[in-house]
């Protein structure tokens, strides 16, 4: 298999995934309880202005009639118009996703810079102090809700130490001190994300570092009289970090799950507020939009994980075992 | 496992013999387990949840609903050990009841996500072929929504309450259990065993639940005690957005809501809660962690 | 060659060459467990000379790897070794610092290790896993270092080695990747190699290449080599001088020829007795009872006493007995008889043979006719399909298939065994599972017993299972670890009919006992069982149904050599009382020439040969036959077969060669007609058939006579490509 029919695999998989993925937001948000007529005419309006309205949006038709003209208008990128905001759900989402992406990007970083080393440490010294000292580490970021981290946070370095403001979101380009006022908002929310992104990232590179330091190569570098620094990092690290890429896409994708409630604590106005907006406002095409927005982010992260394991493993950047 | 003697159960003598080998079995699984302190403190906070959970009424000294005027956001006491809430309500009273709701959801929900995973998982693992490409390629879709995101969309559609939280975190989790449960059964179904009972003559559901099954349970049971972790963290959530559990039941996430606004003069309304959830959740993954070193002894293993 | 001497071998040098380079000394290496620690290497004694080869056999678990690791000083936890002494050109290994081996491993000690498959790292270059060694340990440029790997890769054979360099390892075939290996350690000029197994995992036809390969680099160079093997022929085509470990302990130290003309120990006479030898006759071998004792459990005394046909009372009380000299021979032996006990001559049988004569007159009872495989390439509904940009143009989807089976055609009469042989990828495996209908085939029929099996439905096939079983490779994979062994072969009974209730419990216990188990077993699970034991209760599974026809898919390729007598044995036992037919699957040409009637020798999804073994392994030969048969490395020191090695690897199964499929490869190719036609598997009239277009005589005649292939011997160093 070349690494071109690799990806070309790759992405014919995720086309298919795609399809189920604008599937399920339509199954899901179509039996949501209430009328959109109602919803967007209010319950005075007469029966008359209710009908012409349903024919208007084409809810008179059939359901898969209305999921492929959705599907089709969605593969023009129109994801219709925010009942609440009256504008383009794209534009909205266009406006906003810039501010979560940096949350996510800036978390995931602080995640893979801190466990990364750690899952090293922890697979070299198995057994050991150090070892255990990281998996309760991993166990306490696992097990504590981003909310409560953020919180946490908020009140010891923003509330008693006063080292970052509480929240919000300042675009560098309206602050004085450009991405150094971005940078100070943004610390607190991504390191409480991060922290929370750690511990499966540091477990995988944990027992894929044991794995391959089990392996017959790591036995025979030993035996080449290699130091065991070039053993743990040219030879063992190198195989091991291939599989761990794609739990640290996986990792990113969820951390697109945890900006619904991290921006909801720290007032940071992106995608996550937005999506929390559109359902309390029972706004359905900005809902679909932000989900089908949200599971992209999850796909694309996905597929460059494979391109970057295509990269990393020769097996796959020049065709297959033989 | 119940399904081991399944065949003989109708023979006296031997069947005394087959639970004298399962004995066996599961005494040396347990001397493993016992020698694995994360396993066993996980299993300490899980079994002392369950107890509270049990005993909560006996244990909490006021009723969760009780307000107190005169005791609004009161400091830790001996009277109020985790202090009181804006509205007088004693902490440690409501903490205690909210290990029930806790433990509700997490247990209620992986009980459904793994009768519908497991099935969906291990057939479509022993399948193969199409079913298996269909079927996963739904589950990868299923998980390319975040879960907390997938959840709040399911619970706009159900309306929030606790039962509905249930349904839509074992919707949620389903898709985690089907890929372990197919990947165990897809190792599996390489094993000569099945071949074995193929040519013996066996049926395809017979092999898939007599024969697979039985050997996937381990992987399963391992994701299952993390996934509850994953939905009491869940639960938590959306309680705390407002769209899980509503006042005045004693959620520890929408105490954390309540108490956010008075985080700075009375900070103990949201750690105690924050405490226990964490308490809780580190039971169950260092329980799932520990049952997965003692049966999957894939990693740590030693040659001699 | 010229290179850079590091110092430490120019201290070497200088050393007083009378000292053996090796002299290891009351080696003791133990494992610590919860309960005694195990010790694994039991004060184990051996001296190596430069330019010797010294083989140290066994089978699993006696303790040889871990003496060679030991001697690396890489022992991994929980085990160290806690005594003796390691003398390495004088200096005691035994008492050197971590960082002090560093200098010595890979530099004057190379290893050599078992799995070629797995012991490249897979995202570096092979260049770059050369040079590194290099530049560890000698003080050279980087364009230096890189002359010299390509200088070790070209001189294990690698062609091409400069354009190779910077190829991955996958891109290497298996005996490529052990060339590579090779070199990895020949590239710093060791004193000493140790070969861990070095041919363990490569099929006989590649595996005789990689020993001439090391016999040949050992001529040049003079080092020592400690070769580790269970393999006996391996051992007598490579060793000077032999140990024999059992258990932890060194039981015989002798000369190689000293070894196979007389043992002095009981264990060595019973592991040579027990090897099927392609060149003996007889129909039970003799075997050793039972199987190496666990380390943990070790009886008292002698530890081979519970298995020595010679043993006395004082075997089993008067401890363990210690390694000396054996009176009247050069040969030391740790065993108290050794001195009374002449083991000069094998020992035979009593039975007198089994006489079994096949009757072949009916109709047979398994048909196999142009039967195919075919299997898509890759997995999934998007699997296969590979983009074509041959021809120019717009890339095309093109799905492609693996012709695992292509053409298959033998039949099997009542109570006899017919086999299947050849190297890996052949389609041997494929075959038996298709005609067992486990495997759909894509074309051609299997007809059992005059039924068509192709045609049949499910439900009709499955009420057949109950007369053709199957017998697999693993028994620890084929039966299931959640079920007793009673509950196990149990079903097999309930779900045929053959007996249930009480009745079905005598019979199962009645069964364990007929494989050579207790009726006790059945209350056990599978893993209680030691491997061989699990493959009694697996034939026991397969007999519980009262099959005509078992498939016996590599039944004993798991298995130690001693243990795979037994079973060999068995199933010819039970073949001459309820006269069931076999279809035995296998890749190792003395087995296959001791138990089967007839034999099928397959290559790239077809049968080049097929006839009884009489006509297989005697002239004329399929020129694919006789290069098989050459590389079989005999157990028996005086015999050299002049080795045909065959050229190239075997072509992929995606795209076959036109024509005859071996022309590829064959030193008796004829031309144009080999490219063209397909030769068809043809009966010379005496039911010998041979798939080649040459003529009988032709085939009769050595290779390399009259011919002017590409037929190279062993003497001719051949350079080939595995």
């Amino acid at each position: 298999m070349s690494m071109l029919s690799y990806l070309v695999r790759r992405v014919g998989f995720l086309a298919v995934t795609l399809l189920f993925v604008t599937l399920i937001t339509f199954v899901v948000t179509n039996v949501l309880p209430g009328d959109v007529a109602v919803l967007i005419l209010g319950p005075n309006a007469s029966e008359a202005s209710l009908q012409a309205l349903r024919a208007d949006l084409g809810l008179n038709q059939p359901l898969w009639v209305q999921y492929l003209d959705w599907l089709w208008a969605l593969f023009q990128l129109d994801m219709g118009q925010s009942l609440r905001f009256g504008e383009p759900v794209w534009g909205l989402i266009m406006d906003k996703l810039p501010r979560s992406l940096l949350l996510a990007v800036a978390a995931t970083a602080f995640a893979v810079v801190l466990s990364l080393p750690l899952g090293v440490i922890a697979a070299v010294k198995q057994n050991e102090p150090a070892d255990v000292a990281a998996s309760m580490f991993g166990f306490v970021g696992v097990s504590i809700p981003i909310f409560l981290w953020g919180l946490v946070f908020i009140l010891v370095f923003a509330v008693w130490l006063n080292l970052f403001p509480t929240g919000g979101f300042v675009a560098p380009s309206q602050a004085e001190n450009g991405w150094m006022t971005t940078i100070r908002h943004l610390v607190l929310p991504a390191t409480s994300m991060g922290f929370a992104l750690t511990a499966y990232v540091m477990r995988m590179t944990r027992s894929s570092m044991l794995e391959e330091l089990g392996d017959e190569y790591v036995k025979l570098a030993r035996a080449k009289g290699m130091s065991e620094r070039v053993v743990v990092i040219r030879h063992a690290f190198r195989n091991a970090v291939i599989p761990v890429i794609t739990v640290i896409a996986f990792q990113f994708a969820y951390a697109f799950g945890g900006i619904v409630v991290l921006e909801q604590v720290f007032f940071w106005p992106g995608m996550g507020k937005l999506t929390l907006t559109a359902i309390q406002s029972r706004d359905i095409p900005l809902l679909q939009g932000c989900i089908i927005v949200v599971a992209m982010m999850y796909m694309l992260s996905n597929l460059a994980a494979d391109v970057l394991y295509a990269y990393f493993d020769p097996r796959i950047r020049y065709g297959g075992e033989n | 496992m119940a399904t081991d003697a399944g065949t003989e159960t109708k023979r006296a003598d031997s069947s005394f013999r087959i639970t004298t080998a399962q004995k066996e079995r599961y005494a040396r699984l347990w001397r493993q387990f016992r020698h694995n302190t994360k396993a066993m403190v996980g299993l300490a906070i899980v079994l002392t949840l369950v107890v509270v959970a049990l005993f909560a009424p006996l244990i909490a000294p006021y009723s969760v609903s009780e307000t107190n005027i005169d005791a609004r956001s009161e400091a830790p006491s001996l009277q109020h050990p985790f202090g009181t809430d804006e509205l007088g309500r004693d902490i440690f009273s409501r903490v205690v009841l909210g290990s029930r709701i806790s433990l509700y959801v997490g247990f209620g929900s992986i009980v459904g996500a793994l009768a519908v995973g497991t099935t969906v998982g291990v057939v479509s693992g022993y399948a193969g072929g199409m079913v298996d490409e269909v079927l996963m390629r739904v589950m990868d879709a299923a998980m390319a929504f975040p879960p907390i995101l997938l959840a709040l969309t399911v619970m706009v559609v159900l309306g929030p309450n606790l039962n509905n939280v249930i349904l839509a975190l074992a919707f949620v989790y389903t898709p985690y259990i089907a890929r372990v449960g197919r990947s165990a059964a897809l190792s599996e179904r390489n094993e000569e065993y099945v071949e074995s009972a193929v040519s013996r003559g066996e049926s395809d559901g017979y092999i898939v639940f007599k024969e697979v099954l039985p050997n996937c349970m381990a992987p399963l049971l391992v994701q299952a005690s993390i996934n509850v972790a994953f939905a009491m963290l869940a639960e938590a959530s959306l309680s705390f957005l407002g769209l899980g559990a509503q006042p005045p039941k004693p959620s520890w996430g929408l105490m954390i809501n309540s108490g956010r606004g008075f985080m700075q003069t009375a900070p103990w309304m949201i750690i105690f809660p924050g405490l226990a959830i964490a308490f809780a959740v580190i039971g169950f993954n260092m329980l799932g962690d520990g049952l997965r070193d003692v049966l999957d002894p894939k990693v740590d293993t030693v040659e001699s | 060659m010229s290179r850079t001497q590091s110092t430490a071998t120019d201290v070497a040098s200088t050393a007083d060459t009378d000292t053996p380079l090796l002299d290891v000394r009351d080696l003791r290496t133990q494992f610590s467990t919860d309960a005694d620690p195990v010790v694994a290497v039991n004060d184990v004694s051996f001296t190596l000379s430069r330019g010797e080869t010294m083989g140290i056999v066994g089978e699993s678990g006696a303790g040889k790897s871990v003496t060679a690791r030991s001697v690396m000083g890489l022992i991994d936890h929980p085990g160290e070794i806690v005594g003796g002494e390691i003398l390495f050109d004088g200096e005691d290994l035994a008492a050197k610092s971590e960082k002090e081996m560093q200098t010595v491993r890979g530099n004057r000690i190379a290893l050599v290790p078992q799995d070629p498959m797995r012991s490249l790292n897979p995202v570096l270059t092979v260049g770059s896993q050369i040079v590194e060694t290099v530049e560890r340990h000698q003080n050279v440029s980087e364009t230096e270092a890189k002359e010299i790997a390509i200088d070790a890769m070209a001189e294990t054979g690698i062609p091409d080695a400069a354009d190779r360099f910077s190829d991955y390892p996958h891109e290497f075939s298996g005996g490529m990747r052990q060339r590579v290996l090779i070199a990895i350690g020949l590239a710093c000029e060791p004193d000493l190699i140790i070969a861990d197994e070095p041919t363990t995992a490569l099929d006989v036809t590649t595996q005789a290449k990689i020993l001439d390969l090391l016999n040949e680099l050992q001529e040049e160079r003079g080092m020592g080599i400690l070769m580790i093997t269970h393999n006996l022929g391996v051992v007598a085509q490579t060793c000077d001088t032999v140990g024999v470990m059992y258990a932890g302990n060194l039981v015989e130290k002798a000369e190689l020829e000293a070894l196979f003309e007389r043992p002095t120990h009981p264990y060595t006479r019973g592991l040579i007795d027990s090897i099927p030898e392609t060149d003996r006759e007889y129909d039970e071998l003799p075997t050793l009872d039972g199987a190496m004792p666990d380390l943990t459990e070790l009886p008292t005394g002698c530890n081979f006493a519970p298995r020595c046909p010679y043993a006395e009372e004082a075997c089993r009380t008067a401890g363990d007995p210690e390694l000396r000299g054996v009176e009247g021979t050069p040969s030391a032996a740790a065993c108290i008889r050794a001195d009374e006990l002449d083991l000069s001559e094998g020992r035979v049988p009593d039975a007198a043979g089994l006489g079994k004569s096949v009757d072949r007159s009916g109709d047979p009872l398994l048909r196999v006719e142009g039967l195919k495989k075919h299997f898509s390439a890759g997995d999934g509904v998007l699997g296969g399909l590979t983009l074509d940009r041959s021809g120019g143009g717009f890339p095309k989807l093109k799905r492609q298939s693996v012709k695992a089976v292509d053409g298959v055609d033998f039949d099997i009469y009542p109570g006899e065994t017919v086999g299947l042989v050849g190297e890996s990828g052949c389609g041997k495996s494929t075959v038996a599972r298709t005609v067992l209908q486990l495997l759909e085939p894509t074309d051609g029929g299997v007809y059992f017993d005059d039924q068509p099996l192709h045609e049949l439905g499910s439900s009709e096939i499955r009420s057949l299972r109950a007369e053709m079983q199957m017998i697999f490779q693993d028994p620890g994979s084929s039966l299931n670890p959640r079920k007793t062994v009673g509950g196990i072969i149990g079903r097999a009974m309930e779900k045929h009919g053959v007996a249930s209730g009480e009745e079905k419990h005598e019979r199962v216990g009645e069964l364990l006992e007929r494989v050579g188990l207790s009726a006790g077993a059945a209350g056990k699970y599978p893993h209680e069982f030691s491997g061989g034991q699990q493959q009694r209760v697996a034939i026991a599974h397969a007999l519980a149904v009262e099959p005509r026809l078992i498939v016996c898919d590599e039944p004993v390729s798991a298995l130690d050599v001693s243990v795979q007598a037994q079973i060999l044995n068995l199933l010819n036992e039970i073949q001459a009382e309820e006269g069931i037919a076999y279809l035995f699957i296998s890749h190792n040409i003395g087995v296959v020439k001791h138990i089967c009637d007839r034999l099928a020798v397959m290559y790239l999804g077809e049968v080049a040969e097929f006839g009884t073994v009489e006509d297989v392994f005697d002239a004329p030969y399929h020129p694919y036959t006789q290069a098989l048969l050459s590389a079989v490395p005999h157990a028996d020191p005086t015999r050299r077969t002049n080795r045909v090695l065959l050229e190239g690897t075997v072509p992929s199964p995606i795209d076959p060669p036109s024509g005859c499929s071996f022309r590829t490869r064959c030193p008796k190719k004829i031309g144009d007609v080999c490219e063209r036609e397909d030769p068809e598997l043809a009966d010379a009239g005496d039911g010998h058939h041979i798939a080649c277009h040459l003529s009988r005589e032709e085939m009769s005649e050595p290779v390399g006579e009259g011919h002017a292939g590409d037929a190279r011997s062993v003497e001719s160093g051949a350079r080939s490509d595995d």
